[in-house]
């Protein structure tokens, strides 16, 4: 996609700076780019050791492609870098180990994850991913906060896990697309069973 | 699971247990000791996840208390009694090899509660049997490790 197509999504208009900042450019899977102050980029300690690695300058930055990352949509991208550029400037924190473990969601953080939980789920793998530990905690300890007092039954729809025999006719579906006489062997087993025979083989 | 090297792009489905074990890791160090061993019983994968990482308690003293509600008794593993539940989860409490206790104890104070209906006690007191049962059982052997 050439530059003055793409769908140029400014994170925080607002916090662009008067003096001369540079602002790199990335692009999601889906093809939406988004302009990062470099302040903001060392939020991300993967992003930050990429852009040191290619070392380019204020002109690369507006002449180059964006720079692609292939594993994370648009609609997550653009909370990541939302949330890098309200937290750009503030210490890393490092994990001092202790259980339950402390952390304070701030009320900006609070609202940027007042998300549907399967993107919240997709903002959690982002973070990771790009190695962001402070919106790594603040995600975990929503979805922590979010297990509060619920019965495994609820858990399981909060955390939009299947139960096994949902986990178990998934695979066995997905077992049938890849081999359809599985089917056909499982159910001459079965009514084998039921006729008393020991033995399949 | 997906692993701590899996990438994003993997096609997982956004959930709790296809998220990296980093994360889950991270979610694990923010929920108190109930509910881990609630999420526990939500699926056998997110149950062999959490037995992967063990994650820490940082109890020192423990206090088993036979309490019923339908919270402690649901399960993914149903056709287990309740003693069986209970017993499972005090087994891997007290199987994690992070949880150094001062004090375990066994509240059987209800046992004497008068204040329980006569039908609800008689029902109580068998399903406390049978719990002292698989509890006596479970200390002995932790007593006699070369027996197992």
């Amino acid at each position: 996609m050439s530059v003055e197509n793409a769908p140029v999504v400014d994170v925080d208009e607002a916090a662009i700076p008067v003096e001369k900042k540079m602002y790199y450019r990335f692009e999601s899977n889906d093809k939406k780019e988004f302009r990062v102050s470099e302040l903001a980029i060392q939020q991300s300690e993967t992003l930050n050791r990429l852009v040191e690695a290619m070392g380019y300058t204020s002109e690369d930055v507006e002449n180059k492609p964006a720079i692609a990352i292939e594993n994370i949509d648009g609609k997550t991208l653009k909370l990541v870098f939302q949330w890098c550029e309200h937290h750009k400037g503030e210490a890393i924190p490092v994990d001092d180990g202790s259980v339950p473990k402390i952390v304070e969601i701030p009320e900006f953080d609070a609202k940027l994850m007042d998300i549907d939980n399967g993107l919240l789920f997709k903002l959690i793998w982002a973070a990771d991913y790009l190695n962001i530990v402070q919106l790594l905690n603040v995600s975990c300890k929503k979805v922590a906060n979010m297990a509060q007092g619920k019965t495994p039954a609820q858990l399981r729809r909060v955390y939009l896990l299947p139960s096994d025999e949902e986990d178990e006719a998934a695979k066995r579906a997905a077992q049938e697309a890849q081999d359809p006489r599985a089917r056909e062997v499982e159910e001459e087993f079965e009514e084998r069973k039921r006729q008393g025979g020991n033995s399949f083989f | 699971m997906c692993t701590e090297n899996e990438e994003i792009s993997d096609p997982c489905q956004p959930n709790l247990q296809n998220m990296p074990i980093v994360a889950i890791k991270e979610v694990l160090k923010n929920l108190d000791c109930r509910s881990i061993f609630r999420l526990r019983k939500v699926n056998r994968v997110l149950r062999y996840s959490i037995v992967d990482i063990r994650p820490d308690l940082h109890l020192n003293s423990v206090r088993f208390q036979l309490l019923f509600t339908k919270i402690s008794t649901e399960s993914c593993i149903e056709p287990l009694s309740y003693a069986q539940i209970s017993m499972e989860d005090a087994k891997n409490l007290l199987k994690n090899p992070k949880l150094i206790l001062n004090t375990l104890i066994l509240d059987l104070r209800f046992l004497v509660d008068i204040s329980i209906e006569k039908k609800r006690h008689r029902k109580e007191k068998r399903r406390t049997r049978e719990f002292l049962r698989v509890f006596e059982d479970f200390i002995g052997k932790q007593r006699k490790p070369s027996e197992n």
